[in-house]
């Protein structure tokens, strides 16, 4: 249908529907052309797994084989004493949750005393904070090491946790926030209650702040558990090794004669993140979204 | 501003101070040598390893119910560090030199000096090993063990000349050779790999006629494994002990014979096979694509000999040339608190002759006992399923007794590591020449190891 | 006036709750001055010094450099004081006879040709994207879709990213039995000869120079591109749809409408995601570290890969860790990314609180000048 339209002004200006049509259509052929892209990788890998060795030689399909139970059989074999990738996700997971909660709840309370408390250092500090949010941790590690060894803490995972308290972005993010959510009679109002300054921040900021600490979480668990730098630097007992050190392991392991166990550890290593996104892919969108708006 | 700024700067000075003071007093203090006899107090073994070959051997052949009560049952924990990017030695080092318990650990050839010329590691005459008892092992195993001022520090558990590795079911096809598993197919294939020339001869022919044949087969896994068996014959030390770095034809040589090996299209592109991954390994199967292995004696029980196949095609000979590859050496170090304990599994690993011969048997394995070894060998009633059933230790027992490994330094695995990488650029077309080759090698070298003297 | 909780006034004293300021940031700063302030500052005195590890527990330093080249013990420092050379390392790096030299800058050189490489695409497509997916008159429908996919790349873990793509170019993997595949088509098509079909081989594209730097910068591209493309949307909702409305009413096309409009007000947003990446694409460790090592790619391939923070590592864990030059590059990097970070603070700083306290200077100056009486 060639409709034309016209503009305020009265004039034609062009034929509008069949345009419009033909972008959407490219459009639609470009974006499934990259959704395909992005998963590609992953759905060859997860194919890959349930094929033989001898299949995943000699051809490629994207069509799925029945050998799954066999190479994860192997991969659990052969990787006794030198690396356990089940307890590995444990170790990440506990080195991620901790280092997440600390992490939020510190900059919670970082933020929150920069915009309710009036202290003679507070532009000061916030001037600080921001200037520091990029630098990179890498910068430091050879001073970063040798502190954690006179503190004793290599092979622990007290050094991936304590140094997370420090969040510089987190403090600047719930700053924002704050400012514009905490209402500051609020606390004025649990003041005059009788409530201290700590219950105050606990009962009444907290929850309003939810919203905010659970994106900011999403974000710090992930970094957190895809961080591969310092641990490779600190672990060094298999028990404690975390997930991105294990998938160094899987190629190089004198029993990995068969390519289907390498492609099934692999996508047991990719496993946990793919289930988070899942679920959480709203979520996890949206504060990406939200987290780059400066108003 | 002003005073926020005049602060920062303040607190930034006095920390910098802090920092030169504190960082001043923080050097390692090297551990204090008395005698004090031997210690027992500690409450776990530990052993730093790199893999669990060793871990396997003490669980189920040395660390019985007897045993462990004959030690109060005490808790043994093996530490494992991945060798890959010298890690396993960052993190023992460390580890030595902040005074943690460690008790054993392990060491290979290419960096082994390092430990034995340290003060971090025990003679093993103060564990209550003597020269007699040692007297059974193989000289060469002891002299890489053995420090400037005589004193023995590493034993190690087994020999480790090198055999070339072929499959049986591919003689026929491309060369002519029956597949007989025999002697005489042995003696036949020998014959086309003699030397270094007939080598690349043969490895070219090989090619050429896979292309024919289409098979998609290579003569040898990858250029990792040629230098192994090509190193062995060095007449010079990498790095000697003013730290200059030790230069030849023959090193130099090398290059040469990876280019023809690579050109001839016997090995797979870009190198071949990087050692140690997935595709080298595959090879080992049924379905792999390698035609030999420059092998050696742990390499056949640790890694062939554990494929999934149950099919046997592969057997052992000499190859192009006598070699030794690696091995492993124990060693106590200072911190030893579990000294008896120490003392009999480094007794037991590399004296106890019937212990070790019956381990060798039952695993496959060559046992660092030389009269023992000879006796098997001269043995033909001792066959080995996985090498068709030909005599393991008839196969490994000559070439251990010429093993001579000297020239060993402790930069020997950092410089191999970049020479492998600058011989595999050049055999790939890289570099114009060998010189060019060879300064790129010097300059890289300059810059990673400062300390050498690249001349 | 915001930022000011009131002060309850209580009998003749006020209570100052500003204390409680202090406490409760005390955890933040605490962590960040132990582990972060200081290892800086430790860093900052090695890369002045000669420090290295010769052996098990033996060093040799850390030393001081003399303006002769020759070193002196660190507990000298204040005896030597007027000949002491701080810089001693970094003019190592930036001296072209160096052998460090070539290290250094070439990871440097790595890391921005990579990231230029991953960069451009990434911001042109993310762009495009961004601009139809917030075109009211599109309205493109399954973009909830879309995003779930394209932003997926970005969780997954960058290491088994590396480790996938790593044996997918492998020798044995998917591309180059396409590769092979194709070949054979080819020959049975009859487009090539028999000599070039047996001049086939597999080749491992990650152990060749230019192949393995087009496959990192790709992998970073394909998994920040999405991210990239959610911020876009974001700016690009922030601006109001008025000047949208107003612009079609006027007749504005699409493409009127995004160069004219939407491209100026959300440039602070580019410049911004630019800095961001490049900070981010400076810090480049675990995709170069797990598909070039040394030892397997060759050594012309490692040296085009070796990224800074790579190089850092490298040089802390070989058989003699340079502990000082590891350091120099690690404050190479830091003065680097401290005058990007710095442009971000200045894009980024509160400029309402600016203002207020602007007005506040000049309010108090013309009280004062008042006082004194008049203008003078």
């Amino acid at each position: 249908m060639a409709a034309t339209t016209l503009n305020a002004k009265g004039e034609k200006v062009g034929n509008y529907s069949a345009g419009i049509a033909v972008q959407k259509t490219f459009i639609h052929i470009l974006c499934v052309f990259l959704s395909i892209l992005s998963i590609l990788p992953f759905w060859i890998m997860i194919v890959n797994a349930t094929r033989s060795s001898a299949e995943i030689q000699n051809s490629l399909t994207l069509i799925p084989s029945d050998q799954f139970a066999h190479n994860l059989e192997i991969l659990l074999k052969n990787s006794q004493g030198s690396f356990d990738i089940f307890k590995s996700m444990l170790n990440s997971l506990i080195i991620s949750t901790s280092s997440t909660v600390l992490g939020l709840y510190s900059s919670c309370l970082a933020a929150y005393a920069l915009v309710v408390y009036r202290f003679k250092l507070r532009s000061a500090m916030y001037t600080f904070i921001v200037a520091i949010m990029m630098i990179p941790t890498q910068v430091s590690t050879v001073g970063f090491i040798n502190l954690m060894y006179s503190f004793n803490m290599i092979d622990t995972f007290w050094p991936l946790i304590l140094p997370a308290i420090a969040a510089p972005a987190t403090v600047f993010f719930m700053r924002q926030y704050i400012q514009g959510a905490l209402p500051l009679e609020i606390v004025e109002a649990s003041r005059i209650d009788g409530c201290t300054e700590f219950g105050t921040f606990n009962k009444i900021a907290l929850p309003i702040m939810l919203p905010a600490v659970a994106t900011q979480g999403i974000f710090a668990f992930v970094t957190s558990w895809n961080n591969m730098y310092m641990p490779s630097l600190i672990i060094n007992s298999i028990d404690k090794k975390t997930l991105p050190i294990v998938v160094q392991n899987l190629s190089s392991n004198r029993y990995q004669t068969e390519y289907g166990v390498v492609y099934c550890g692999l996508t047991l290593t990719v496993l946990p993140m793919l289930i988070v996104y899942i679920f959480l892919s709203k979520y996890i969108i949206e504060g990406v979204a939200l987290g780059s708006v400066k108003e | 501003m002003k005073k926020f700024r005049s602060v920062v700067a303040m607190l930034l000075a006095v920390l910098m101070v802090a920092a030169l003071f504190a960082a001043c007093g923080n050097e390692p203090a090297a551990p204090a040598t008395e005698d004090t006899g031997m210690v027992n107090t500690g409450d776990t073994f530990t052993v730093y390893v790199w893999n669990e070959e060793f871990k396997g051997f003490f669980e189920n052949y040395y660390w019985t119910e007897d045993k462990a009560a004959e030690f109060d049952n005490i808790a043994v924990e093996f530490v494992v560090n991945t060798d890959q990017g010298g890690v396993y030695q960052t993190k023992l080092d460390n580890a030595l030199a902040n005074g943690e318990a460690v008790d054993l650990f392990l060491a290979e050839a290419d960096y082994i000096t390092k430990y034995v010329q340290s003060a971090y590691t025990m003679d093993v005459a103060d564990l209550g090993i003597t020269a007699d008892d040692l007297a059974g092992c193989y000289a060469y195993t002891l002299e890489i063990g053995t420090d400037a001022k005589g004193a023995v520090k590493a034993v190690s558990w087994q020999a480790c000349p090198g055999a070339m590795t072929y499959r049986t079911d591919w003689t026929e096809e491309y060369f002519g050779i029956a597949e007989t598993r025999d002697a005489a197919q042995d003696e036949a294939v020998q014959a086309l790999v003699s030397d270094w020339d007939k080598y690349i001869e043969t490895a070219s022919a090989f090619a050429a006629k896979d292309k024919e044949l289409g098979n998609g087969y290579y003569f040898v896994a990858g250029l990792g494994d040629v230098w192994y068996a090509y190193k062995a014959g060095r007449t010079a030390a990498w790095v000697d002990a003013e730290y200059n770095l030790g230069l030849n034809d023959y090193i130099t040589g090398y290059f040469d014979i990876a280019k023809a090996i690579q050109e001839s299209g016997a090995i797979p592109a870009n190198g071949g096979y990087g050692q140690w991954g997935t595709e080298w390994a595959a090879g080992y199967e049924t379905t792999g694509d390698v035609f030999s292995y420059l092998s050696c004696t742990w390499h056949i029980p640790f890694c062939m000999n554990t494929g999934l196949s149950t099919e046997t095609f592969w057997r052992a000979i000499t190859g192009p040339v006598g070699f030794f590859w690696g091995g492993t050496w124990m060693l106590a170090s200072v911190y030893c608190d579990n000294m008896d304990l120490a003392k009999d599994v480094m007794y037991t690993w590399s004296c106890d002759a019937d212990f070790l011969t019956d381990w060798a048997v039952d695993s496959g394995n060559f046992a660092n006992q030389q009269a023992k070894m000879e006796e098997l060998a001269a043995d033909d009633s001792i066959t080995m399923d996985f090498l068709c059933g030909q005599n393991f230790y008839a196969v490994f027992a000559e070439p251990a007794a010429k093993v001579e490994m000297k020239y060993l330094s402790k930069f020997d695995r950092d410089v191999e590591d970049l020479y492998k990488a600058v011989a595999q650029d050049y055999a790939t077309g890289k570099y114009e020449s060998k010189d060019a080759a060879v300064e790129a090698f010097k300059t890289e070298l300059s810059a990673t190891l400062p300390v050498v003297n690249v001349g | 006036m915001k930022g000011n909780a009131p002060q309850i006034k209580r009998g003749r004293g006020r209570v100052n709750y500003s204390r409680y300021g202090y406490f409760f940031v005390a955890p933040f700063f605490i962590a960040y001055f132990v582990f972060s302030l200081y290892p800086l500052l430790t860093t900052f005195y090695y890369s002045a010094t000669r420090y290295f590890k010769i052996g098990v527990g033996e060093y040799l330093g850390p030393d001081f450099y003399l303006k002769d080249g020759s070193t002196v013990k660190s507990a000298d420092f204040f005896a030597n004081f007027g000949n002491i050379d701080l810089f001693h390392n970094f003019k190592d790096i930036f001296d072209p006879a160096s052998a460090n030299s070539q290290a250094v800058l070439g990871s440097f050189r790595n890391t921005t040709i990579m990231w230029l490489i991953n960069f451009f695409p990434q911001m042109l497509l993310a762009l495009l994207l961004a601009a139809w997916f917030t075109n009211a008159r599109l309205r493109v429908r399954g973009q909830g879709a879309y995003k779930f996919f394209i932003y997926l790349p970005n969780i997954i873990t960058a290491a088994s990213i590396a480790m996938l793509f790593k044996t997918l170019f492998g020798h044995s993997g998917p591309v180059n039995l396409i590769r092979e595949w194709w070949n054979n088509v080819q020959f049975d098509a009859g487009w090539i000869t028999k000599a070039e079909y047996d001049a086939f081989e597999k080749i491992n594209f990650i152990r060749e120079g230019w192949p393995s730097r087009l496959i990192i910068a790709f992998i970073n591209f394909w998994m920040w591109y999405g991210h990239t493309m959610i911020v876009l949307i974001a700016g690009i909702l922030g601006i109001s749809p008025s000047l949208y409305e107003a612009a079609q009413i006027d007749g504005a096309n699409n493409t009127q409408i995004f160069y004219k409009i939407t491209l100026p007000l959300l440039k602070p947003m580019l410049t911004y995601t630019l800095i961001t990446s490049l900070i981010g694409g400076l810090q480049m460790f675990d995709i170069p570290k797990l598909i070039s090592m040394r030892a397997e790619a060759g050594l012309e391939a490692f040296n085009m890969n070796q990224t800074v923070v790579y190089l850092i590592s490298e040089r802390v864990s070989t058989i003699m860790p340079d502990y000082g030059m590891a350091s120099a590059i690690a404050i190479l990097l830091f003065a680097v990314t401290a005058v990007f970070g710095a442009m971000i603070f200045f894009m980024m700083r509160d400029k309402d609180e600016i203002e207020q306290r602007k007005k506040e200077k000049a309010a108090i100056k013309a009280y004062k000048k008042s006082l004194r009486g008049g203008v003078n």
